[in-house]
């Protein structure tokens, strides 16, 4: 698969950009800060939380490289239409290098004396304008990249030897064992936690770990129906995709980070998916031209089945 | 798990089903804890009456390959692959008999004698 040797590098940038700003700053300024440095702020703007003046640099300096590193790895991991994460990169280097700057500024103001330290809100509303403003570069950067368009035709239209009249359907499980073992861990804390601090703790771990648990399993058919996805154990909600609404299927690898930007329902532009796992993905072209896609082993075959029903379906 | 089933075969639909499902086991290509499609879900994609699906697993069942519960669907059970490949050897010997035209009671003698030869 070719790959653009440019778009680690341009995710990476910003972050390293701030840290140089962060690490400059701090070069130069740092007799006038405070050895303990105020860096965590309430809501009014006082100072909560004090830090060491080189605890406060080695975080933060981390903080950003971390960043900048896992931006270049999801760049060059995602098959195509890496966009997005340029977007995120800018947008968070420029939320974070500018309140890390802000945290140093207001700390010299306070000539030593740290617990006197605010952080208005205003230093927030400018963090969020930097952000804003990055995310507006890395948009336009991100269009300069090479578009890499979906791949591995030779899998499309692949077809199943079938007689005439010979009826087929494929069904599979298929589903995310860390997903499952994270909707137990939650559910069994909420159902621990609930006599010792009521609902109000036990609600949002319940609020998490049922839908996890609920989703870690599905099921997908395929057949004259179409293409269905079903939770495991419950027989709503379900996605269904009949076959007049589908041009072709094919199959391929999918990265679920570098390509839908995280596990679960994803939309992304022109294409939408249950995406459980990385790794083979059965993904159905829908009459419009967007894609979805839906995490399975085998996913030839359910793709040749489809589109041998499809090519049945519109020969009749 | 692939199913196909031809309606213009002499054999029945539930039991062409039933077949599928055991090859599948056998093969490994589903795993004992594994639950086969919903039968109400199988029976609409190959487009054939719920109750012959139905029929295809209660014949899986009564094999001892597969558990029914009523709301939690048909799930295989333990230590099948291996039952699965014996239950197929036993259709195989089933319609060599009969294309060799031998009687029930002679396919069973057969079968007892290889049993109590084995055991000597």
């Amino acid at each position: 698969m070719k790959r653009s040797g440019r778009g680690p590098a341009l995710a990476a940038l910003p972050c390293l950009v701030a840290l140089a700003a962060d690490a400059a700053l701090f070069v130069m300024t740092r007799r006038q800060l405070p050895d303990r440095m105020a860096t965590h702020f309430r809501l009014d703007g006082t100072a909560d939380g004090f830090t060491g003046r080189g605890v406060f640099m080695a975080t933060s300096g981390l903080l950003l490289a971390g960043v900048a590193a896992i931006m270049a790895v999801l760049v060059s991991r995602a098959a195509h239409r890496s966009g997005w994460i340029l977007v995120t990169a800018y947008a968070v280097a420029g939320l974070m290098g500018s309140l890390f700057v802000s945290v140093q500024l207001v700390n010299h103001d306070a000539h030593g004396d740290a617990s006197t330290v605010r952080l208005s809100p205003w230093h927030l509303a400018f963090a969020v304008v930097v952000a804003a403003v990055c995310a507006g570069a890395g948009l336009l950067l991100a269009r300069t990249l090479p578009s890499r368009g979906p791949h591995s035709p030779a899998a499309d239209h692949a077809r199943l030897g079938l007689a005439d009249g010979e009826l087929a359907a494929w069904a599979r499980a298929t589903g995310s064992r860390p997903l499952g073992a994270l909707g137990l861990a939650l559910t069994a804390a909420a159902l621990a936690l609930l006599p010792f601090t009521g609902p109000a703790a036990a609600t949002p771990l319940l609020v998490g770990g049922l839908p996890c648990l609920c989703f870690a399993r599905l099921y997908v058919t395929v057949g004259r129906q179409g293409l269905t996805v079903t939770p495991g154990r419950l027989p709503w909600p379900r996605i269904r995709l009949p076959l007049e609404s589908m041009t072709g299927a094919s199959h391929r690898h999918v990265d679920a980070l570098g390509d839908f930007g995280g596990w679960g329902y994803r939309i992304r532009p022109g294409a939408s998916g249950v995406i459980l796992r990385s790794g083979p993905t059965l993904v159905v072209r829908r009459a419009g031209g967007r894609e979805f896609a839906v995490t399975v082993d085998d996913p030839a075959t359910a793709a040749a089945l489809l589109n041998t029903l499809i090519a049945r379906r519109e020969a009749h | 798990m692939l199913i196909r089933v031809d309606p213009g075969s002499n054999v029945p639909l539930g039991a062409q089903i039933a077949a599928r499902v055991r090859r599948a086991v056998a093969d490994g290509e589903i795993s004992p804890g594994e639950r086969l499609p919903p039968a109400r879900a199988l029976a609409e994609s190959l487009g054939v009456n719920l109750h012959t699906v139905l029929r295809g697993y209660q014949a899986l069942r009564d094999e001892g390959l597969i558990e029914l519960r009523r709301g939690r669907g048909a799930m295989v059970l333990e230590g099948t692959p291996a039952r699965a490949r014996l239950l197929e050897q036993v259709r195989s010997l089933v319609s060599e008999a009969h294309a060799l035209g031998l009687s029930e009671d002679e396919v069973v003698d057969l079968v007892r004698d290889g049993l109590r030869g084995s055991g000597a």
